[in-house]
This record gives structure tokens, sequence and C-alpha cells, in this order.
């Protein structure tokens, strides 16, 4: 890897949270109107911790990822704190941010088979942002490109081709080496194995953990595939319309959800192994734009009561040690 | 999202009435739309509105007269009043768009479905000849074919065509072969539909927004090549058009400082271009949501 | 009139004549007649006096056009619906409708006739035995007479490229290339000129090919304006003069240039595209 000396940037706190997102709302404009698409969410993210951030689509989970790294687009407004090891994102200004960005932050994002620009080769992409943000020259920033390539299983050689000769896994194993190539603090990952067969997708997570454990690198694993982060993440938060309805430890949630959503969740996912049974689903569709009154999973909720359309619930601390937002963790307190 | 934007943009082109009035929104085609009424009036009801003919012998005036409250254009070298020339020669310049505009549709129409629907060897030689005329420069194939003709205003007429349809025999061509591997053009020649009866009733109806928002950008180039090729001198220039008054005010305006004499019908072919291109601009707009700046 | 005739090979039935024209065409030199209006020089001969300064108008002013285009087509992309945008892509519609000789005509009569800061016609002053434009010595005195039709040529035809161009560019920049780039901590001028317009060129260069006919036309009136020695000057004269043989090698001469132009623009695209294969 590229030895810290060369980089000389920030390190991780030794103590708190390196990153703490605190009330943060993202609201469209849209020719239809405004959407909320993420609204008012906290959560943390420790030094060398995976968290997953899970959901249906459409739920804001991406909007929360980019929104990190202030990646959302014009028409996009940002409200409330995130703090990335100490400093706050959103009131940065341009030229701070840009040297944040990659640095500090890195993404790998959803659809990385087009996140490659397809006329400027492979290698040309990871030295242009070595050398966007150190003074390592062009030689050695290269032969950096070639060691990383070769950590993702692609053979040096190949770093002079284009992305169009490239296959699906291959690029993403690209992507994957260029988030890593400033031994960042924090990555970002939305959705890396969504678009790839499963025997790939497997290679890539073994790939992911290996690397996320030598070298401490906290992630932000946004995905809807359960059984995913069951593989990569230490804490879990679950998002639905645009709230975190459950966060805790990996076990707790998946083990033994707080939350009637994280339970329906976690059952709908098929088992290869035992007997045949049908599939559970949950009824219905996740809500967009209009968000029904009280809490806003309650029509589609097994558990609902009188309460549940009127009030919204917020994150408490449930029997487990997950905070969940449901009645049923104060009803039963 | 993707699937509400096709979904609209597929209403709109089968229901073309009502992407009238979506285009008729838009400010640019409002303009458009009113230049267009303007000239259209001036051409039509030329021999009310016009103080003068422009062939009036003795000439009303003095030549190379300037602007004034007898002859608010001027005169010209003959002393013929400029205005007048400008409203009836906007009879000729716009009557030759539209001509152009009409012949190049049909022939480009008919080669384009034919060669989209037939496919292999017809669509071959039907477009290996609308690729030649189609690369050839326009103006000098336009000048060697018209030298051959003789200067008149058919010439001018049919060498325009001539030039035109190939770009809307293309499109047509394009547009038929997606249509063509629609279902409803297999369902319909399941049913045992004859070929003439799926072109006519079912390719063309379908054609016609496309063909429509070709032939008017077809309108624009032929007003501007008819006044190229009467500035040249290939036209008939014993009639009043906006391109004649620019071959004689060539010759006689610049050293005699009658510059209204060239400003006044090059104003009305840019603005009359300019009202063609804004619908097709606000045309591609209501097709293209993509490039709409929100 | 029966000796000349006999001259000019005319008194032969019709389809010898035509195979005669065929094959002396094939031949190098080409040989395309005699020119009636400047007999008893060979069309071919008359042609290539007059083709340099063509080639030279149409193709600095070509280039000329492709950077404007680009350039404003790149920063109107990078901003749609701002006012830049908005007053750049009107002025570029009226400029676009405007016939290239009346431009020409107002051009002149503007900077030539009245302000005197440029000549009226030629491309080099009389007495400058410059016979060919890339003749250095009198460099200055051509690039002054080239000028005004250049900047005639460039004015009118740059709408198109900058309209095509800033269209490319919005379709370009929603790519997901693009926000990986900003991801990256890129200046957003990289962003910008190293990844979107890079892309966004490629087809530019096909329509540079594909307009080239359409500038040439544009040339050809410019030429007749200015009185500039080239092709299109020579077409004019040749036309008052009904000189077919001198006509047709013309046709032909600027057909081949033009068709020679598309090709080498095509090549030049498989050439810059890394995914296609030549």
């Amino acid at each position: 890897m590229i030895p810290q000396a060369v980089l000389n940037h920030e390190t991780a706190p030794t103590e708190g949270a390196l990153v703490e997102v605190k009330n943060l709302s993202v609201t469209y404009k849209t020719r239809a109107g405004y959407t909320k698409a993420v609204d008012d969410i906290s959560f943390t993210i420790n030094k060398g911790e995976v968290l997953g951030l899970a959901g249906e689509s459409a739920c804001g989970k991406t909007t929360t990822a980019l929104s990190l790294i202030r990646l959302l687009g014009s028409n996009a407004q940002t409200e409330g704190q995130v703090l990335i090891n100490g400093k706050d994102i959103l009131t940065m200004s341009q030229e701070q941010l840009r040297n944040l960005r990659w640095k500090q932050v890195s993404l790998i994002p959803q659809g990385s088979m087009n996140s490659l620009d397809p006329v400027i080769q492979i290698g040309n992409q990871i030295v242009e942002a070595i050398s966007a943000h150190t003074r390592v020259p062009r030689r050695q920033a290269w032969e950096m490109t070639t060691q990383l390539l070769s950590s993702v299983a692609i053979h040096p050689s190949r770093a002079r081709n284009y992305p169009h000769e490239f296959s699906g896994g291959m690029k993403q194993r690209t992507v994957i080496a260029m988030a890593l190539a400033l031994n960042p603090l924090l990555v970002i990952a939305d959705e890396p194995t969504t678009a790839l067969d499963v025997v790939v997708q497997k290679q890539l997570l073994i790939l992911l953990k290996g690397l996320q454990s030598k070298l401490g690198i906290s992630f932000l694993f946004v995905t809807h595939d359960l059984s995913v982060i069951a593989e990569i993440a230490d804490r879990i938060a679950i998002m639905y319309a645009g709230r975190i309805v459950e966060i805790g430890k990996k076990d707790d949630v998946l083990k033994h959800p707080s939350h009637p959503y994280t339970e329906a969740l976690v059952n709908s996912v098929p088992k290869v192994f035992g007997d045949r049974q049908t599939l559970n689903s949950i009824l219905g569709n996740p809500p967009s734009g209009i968000w029904p009154t009280g809490c806003r999973f309650h029509p589609r909720c097994k558990y609902a009561f009188e309460l549940c359309k009127e009030k919204e619930p917020q994150l408490l601390k449930s029997k487990t040690g997950s905070q969940a937002a449901c009645h049923l963790i104060s009803a039963n307190a | 999202m993707q699937v509400t934007t096709q979904k609209k943009l597929r209403a709109l082109a089968s229901h073309w009435p009502s992407a009238i009035s979506e285009v008729l929104r838009h400010r640019r085609a409002q303009v458009g739309f009113g230049i267009i009424a303007f000239f259209t009036i001036l051409a039509v009801a030329a021999p009310a509105i016009s103080p003068y003919s422009p062939y009036a012998f003795p000439a009303p005036g003095v030549p190379y007269a300037s602007p004034g409250p007898r002859f608010p254009l001027g005169t010209d070298y003959l002393g013929e009043d400029i205005l007048s020339e400008i409203i009836y020669g906007g009879r000729v310049s716009i009557a030759v768009g539209l001509i152009v505009a009409l012949l190049a549709s049909l022939v480009g129409t008919v080669v384009g479905v034919l060669a989209g629907y037939y496919k292999r060897t017809i669509d071959e030689v039907l477009m290996r000849g609308t690729d030649i005329v189609l690369i050839l420069p326009s103006l000098p194939l336009m000048i060697i074919l018209a030298a051959y003709l003789g200067p008149s205003l058919q010439t001018v007429i049919l060498v325009l065509t001539v030039t035109s349809w190939p770009a809307v025999a293309r499109v047509v061509r394009s547009q038929t072969l997606s249509l063509r591997e629609r279902p409803f053009t297999d369902s319909a020649r399941v049913v045992g539909a004859s070929d003439f009866r799926i072109i006519t009733k079912l390719l063309l109806p379908n054609l016609a927004s496309i063909i429509a928002a070709n032939a008017v950008l077809v309108v624009t180039s032929a007003i501007v090549g008819e006044a190229a090729l009467d500035f040249i001198g290939l036209g008939d220039i014993t009639v009043v058009s906006w391109g004649t008054m620019l071959y004689w005010a060539q010759a006689y305006a610049l050293f005699n400082g009658a510059w209204w004499w060239v400003i006044a019908p090059g104003l009305c072919i840019i603005l009359v271009g300019l009202a063609f291109v804004l619908i097709s601009v606000s045309i591609e707009d209501v097709f293209n949501p993509k490039l709409r700046s929100l | 009139m029966a000796a000349l005739r006999q001259r000019f090979g005319l008194d032969q039935p019709v389809w010898i004549q035509f195979t005669l024209y065929l094959a002396n065409t094939l031949s190098w030199p080409p040989n395309f007649g005699v020119s009636y209006l400047f007999y008893p020089t060979p069309v071919f001969t008359a042609i290539m006096q007059y083709l340099p300064w063509t080639l030279f108008l149409v193709g600095v002013s070509t280039v000329i056009t492709a950077i404007v285009g680009i350039l404003l087509g790149v920063w109107s992309g990078s901003r749609p619906g701002s006012k830049f945008d908005t007053a750049t892509m009107s002025i570029s519609m009226l400029l676009w409708t405007m016939p290239f000789f009346w431009l020409g005509i107002i051009l002149l009569w503007i900077f030539a006739i009245t302000l005197h800061w440029f000549p009226v016609s030629g491309a080099a002053s009389a007495g400058i035995t410059a016979s060919n434009p890339l003749d250095i010595t009198d460099s200055g005195d051509i690039l002054w007479h080239a000028f005004l039709p250049m900047m005639t040529l460039v004015i009118a035809s740059y709408a198109g490229y900058s309209l095509i161009m800033r269209n490319t560019m919005v379709g370009e920049l929603s790519q997901d290339y693009i926000l990986m780039a900003r991801a990256k901590g890129l200046r957003e001028r990289t962003v910008l000129f190293g990844h979107a317009a890079r892309n966004a060129m490629l087809p530019m260069i096909t329509l540079i090919g594909l307009n080239l006919g359409y500038v040439v036309s544009g040339a050809l009136l410019v030429e007749i304006v200015f009185s500039y020695p080239g092709v299109g000057y020579l077409t004019y004269r040749a036309v008052l003069a009904h000189d077919y043989p001198l006509l047709q090698g013309l046709f032909f001469i600027l057909s081949l240039t033009v068709v020679a132009a598309n090709y080498i623009a095509d090549l030049f695209y498989a050439f810059l595209d890394p995914r296609i294969k030549y």
C-alpha cells in the first residue's frame, strides 16, 4: 500500500467516532414539487468499523451515502450536520471539500460499470486520483497503481487497458482498488455487489473484508441485500421511508430484530437449506413522496395498533441493546 | 422516472394535436408562430397592404432614397419602393420554401418508408443514392444543375428539392425501421393486412410528427437556399423575391450607400428562419426532456 | 463555328463524349478539357490555381469554428438553464439562420467599405506576387485579406457546433463516471475538460466531417461577396460565362475533396475512440 509518510494526511481519532451524522435531512426539488428523501437521521461510524445501511429501494440510502461527501445534485437541499473527523462537511469550502474527497473519504459508487471514463486507460484513472492529491511523481504513481491492481487480483499488465476491455467484476475491483489508493479513513460503498453474479459477489466480499481488516478502514456499506450485510457489517442501520427505524450491532439486529420491518426483512430472505417453504414477503409497497401519518411503516405492519397511526415513534433503546423506532418498545418497557 | 418519460413520449407522439399544444406553451414557439403569422398575413394580403407595386413603371421614387415617410424602407436603384418589394417578395420566397418543403417531404418520405420497410436490397440501393446526394456539397450541386437547366423559378424549386429530400429520407427511414419492429406492425401483418395498408394506415400517421418537424427545417433551408441561388444569378431575376433583391443590392447598393436595401431582405430571411428554428427547438424540447433546464 | 465544335469534341455522339470524359478524368493529371473562359488553359490547371485559396479559407475557418463552438458548448453545457446558457443559445440560433452571403455583405460593408479597416477584395494586394497562401513572405498581407471572409464563415457556422456540443455535454455530465470524477476530488475544470468534454467531442468530429459540404457551400458564397480568388469565385465566373467544362471539373474536384475529408474525419474518429477497432 502507499506508505503513510508519502500521504502525510490526518489520521483517525484515537477515541470518539470518526463520522457523526446529526439530524441530516435531504430534500429534492423536482418538477412535481419537493420530496424529502432523508428525514432527520442521525448515526455514527467508529474507527475501523463497518456500518451497514440497509433498506428497500428509494428509502434514502444512496442519498444519505452521497450526502456524506456532498455529491448530491444542485436540486438537493441538505440540512443538519455531517462531522467527519470533527469537521462539518456541509459547511466546508469547495477547496477544503476537494481536499477531503478521496484522501479521507472515498466512494465505491453504485453501478461501477459506468463509473470509469470510457476513453481513458484504467491505470491512468487511478494515477489521476493519486496525482490530484499528492506530489507523488508520475512514475511512482504508476508503480503504486500496479501494486494496487495486484492487491485486487488484476494483473499489472492490464493497467493499460480501457474499461470496455474489462469484465464487470474486474471493473468493480478496479474501482475498489482506486477507492483504497490513498488509504482513506472512510470508504462509502454504495451497493458495490448488486450488479454482479453471486460467485463474483462472494469473491468481492472476501476481498473487501480482507482489505478492510488489514487496513483498518471504516466503511459505510449501503445495500438492499441482507445476506451481503450479514457477511461484512459490524453494526447495521435499517432505513425505511427516509428514516432510520433500527440501528445496532449486527447480531442483535439480525438475530433478534427489535423493529417489525427488520423482522419482516430478515424473514423474507430465502433459506437455501432446510425444507421448502413459501417465500415470505412484505405486502404493499414502500411509500414515496407522501408519507403515511404516524409511523411510516404502519400500513404494512402486522403488529400495528391505534397509536401507530397517530404518532411517529422515536428511536428508543430496546431489550437487545439496539435502538429501534417502534411503539412496541415503549409499550413493553 | 425513465418509464414515465417513455410513456409520455409515446403518448405525445401518437396524439400530436396535444403535442402541438404542449409545444405552444413554450415562449419560444409562441414567438416563432407569431413571426410566421405576421409574414403569412403580409404575403396573403399583399395587394391590399403594399403601398405600391414593386414592378411599377414609371418607378414611384428617386433611386437610392433613404427611408422616409413616403418610402419607409427607402428605394432601390430604379426608384421602386423597397417595402413593397419586401411584401411581394415575401410571397415568392415563402411560397418557394413551402413548395420545396412539400415536394422534398413527399419524395423523402416515399424513399425513406420504402427503404425502411422493405430493407435489404431496396434499402441498400435507395440509401446509396441518398448518401451520395447527402454527402455532396449542396450549393455546388445546385449550381451545376441550375447552370444546365437555365435560370428560372422552376429550376430553383427543382434544384432545392433535389438537395433537400435526402435528409428527410434518412430520418424517415430510421423511424420506419424502429416502427417496423413494434408489436402493432407484426399483429397487423398476422391479421393479413397488405403492405400498402400497413404503410398508409399504420406507419404514416406515426411518422407524421417527425416528417412535420423535418419539413419545418426544410422550409428554412429552402428560403435561404433560394436566396443564395438568386444571389448568384441562377434564379429568375425579373421576379421580385428576397433573394433577387439581394442580387441587385449586391451589385448596386454598397457603393451607393443604400444599406437599407441590403438589410431589409436579409432581416426578413433571418426572421423567418429564426421562427422555424424556434419552433423546431421547442418541438425537440417537448420530445427530449433531458435537455430541458429545470 | 463548326471548327470550334470539332475542337471541343462536341460533334461526336454523346455516349462517346461521355466515355472519353470518364477516361480522361481518371487519368493523372485529370483532363477535364479546356476551359472556355480561360481558353486555352486546361480546366484542371485553372482549378488548381484557385483551389489553394479555398482550402486555406475553409481549412483555417473550420479549425477556428470548431474551437469556438466546442468551448462555448462546454461552457453552456456545464450550466444549462443559466443566463449565460440562454443568452448564448439565443444568439447562436439567430446567427445560425443568417445566410452566409448576407453576413458577408454586412461585414464587408461595415468594416471594409465604411471603416476601411480591411481590404474590399482579393486575397493579396496588387503587386504582391504570392501565388499560394503558404507563401510566408507576404503572410501578413494574406491574413489581412483573409480576415473578413474567415470571420464571416466562423460567425455563420459556429452555432451548429456549439448547440450540439452543449446538448452532448449535458448528456455526458449526467453520467456515472462524472460523479466518480467529482468524488475523486478533481478540480471542476479537470472534470469538465479532461473527462466530460473529451467524451462529448467524439461525435463532434463526425459532425465536422458532415458539415464540410455545408461549409464549402458557404465558402463559395463568401468568396463571391469578397471577390476572393478561390474555387467559389471561379464557379461564379464559370456560371456567368456558361463554361461547362470548367463547371464540371469544379464540381468533380469539389465533391472529391469533400468525400475525402469525410473519410479522413471517420478515420480520425476511429483513432480517437478506443472502443472502435479499425
